[in-house]
């Protein structure tokens, strides 16, 4: 895994954690709604985020698997190494 | 589940371009919902009242039995709800909803329910166990008794345990932004 992609993905994912979750160590199985508390509004705001950081396309079956911080770094991966 | 309540604070949500609004919509709304959103005036304000009604939709239909989760694509709103005139009666998975749409300081609520009439409550929100302690003394109040309990099923469901009737009551609550709210 790329580090780069680590480091941009959780950047993105950062300016979504409510207070309450920040404390929180993120590890590739951490989930966004039941772990880091983000809404699943704010989970759509990710992926456009994802999209335009990485200048990929999400299509919503690949939206409904990123459900941890490791299946998002694992699909920006797998679409960037095509 | 028997009610579901959701509440969008239009001031805290991130202000989008037309562009992101209609990339938004692609993901959370079917094309007809999508077309509807893009051509009002305030795009993004009708964006979020299909988001709500989607989630109020979604609680309220939620079987603990057969738990899934919340995809908002999978919720579509009959686009008629928005020509009606209060509140709505429509059919989900053959049992009827009432669904209700209001705007309280810059705030939407949502509502869907196996009956017409929905009490609600909009309380400032702080953290939760505030509103914890909020809703249970004001059910307690409201019910005529002392005891009320806030509890959580398995699912994270919400409800009111009465001990003194020995019941269990369901409520549906929901935080966004400077608000919370809460139905029974």
């Amino acid at each position: 895994m790329n580090a780069g992609i680590q480091q941009r993905l959780e950047k993105i994912i950062s300016r979504y954690i409510p207070e309450e979750a920040k404390a929180i160590t993120i590890t590739d199985d951490t989930n966004f709604l039941s772990d880091l508390k983000i809404n699943s509004a704010n989970l759509i705001d990710i992926m456009l985020d994802v999209e335009d950081e990485f200048d990929i396309t999400i299509s919503n079956d690949e939206m409904d698997k990123m459900t941890t911080v490791g299946s998002a770094k694992q699909m920006v991966d797998s679409k960037l190494t095509v | 589940m028997s009610i579901g309540i959701d509440i969008v604070d239009l001031a805290a949500v991130p202000a989008m371009d037309a562009q992101r609004t209609r990339r938004y919509c692609e993901k959370v709304c079917s094309a007809e919902e999508a077309e509807f959103i893009l051509a009002a005036e305030d795009s993004q304000k009708v964006l979020w009242q299909f988001w709500a009604l989607k989630e109020a939709i979604y609680k309220c239909t939620f079987d603990p039995h057969q738990p899934k989760a919340f995809c908002a694509r999978e919720i579509n709103i009959p686009i008629a709800f928005f020509s009606a005139k209060g509140g709505f009666e429509c059919y989900f998975e053959n049992a009827p909803l009432y669904l209700d749409l209001l705007q309280q300081d810059n705030a939407i609520i949502a509502s869907a329910s196996i009956r017409r009439e929905v009490e609600f409550y909009r309380v400032p929100y702080q953290n939760r166990d505030l509103l914890y302690k909020t809703i249970t003394k004001k059910a307690a109040t409201k019910l005529g008794l002392p005891r009320v309990a806030l509890q959580h099923n398995e699912q994270g469901q919400p409800g009111l345990w009465v001990p003194d009737l020995e019941e269990h009551i369901p409520i549906s609550m929901a935080h966004h932004g400077r608000f919370a709210v809460w139905g029974i």
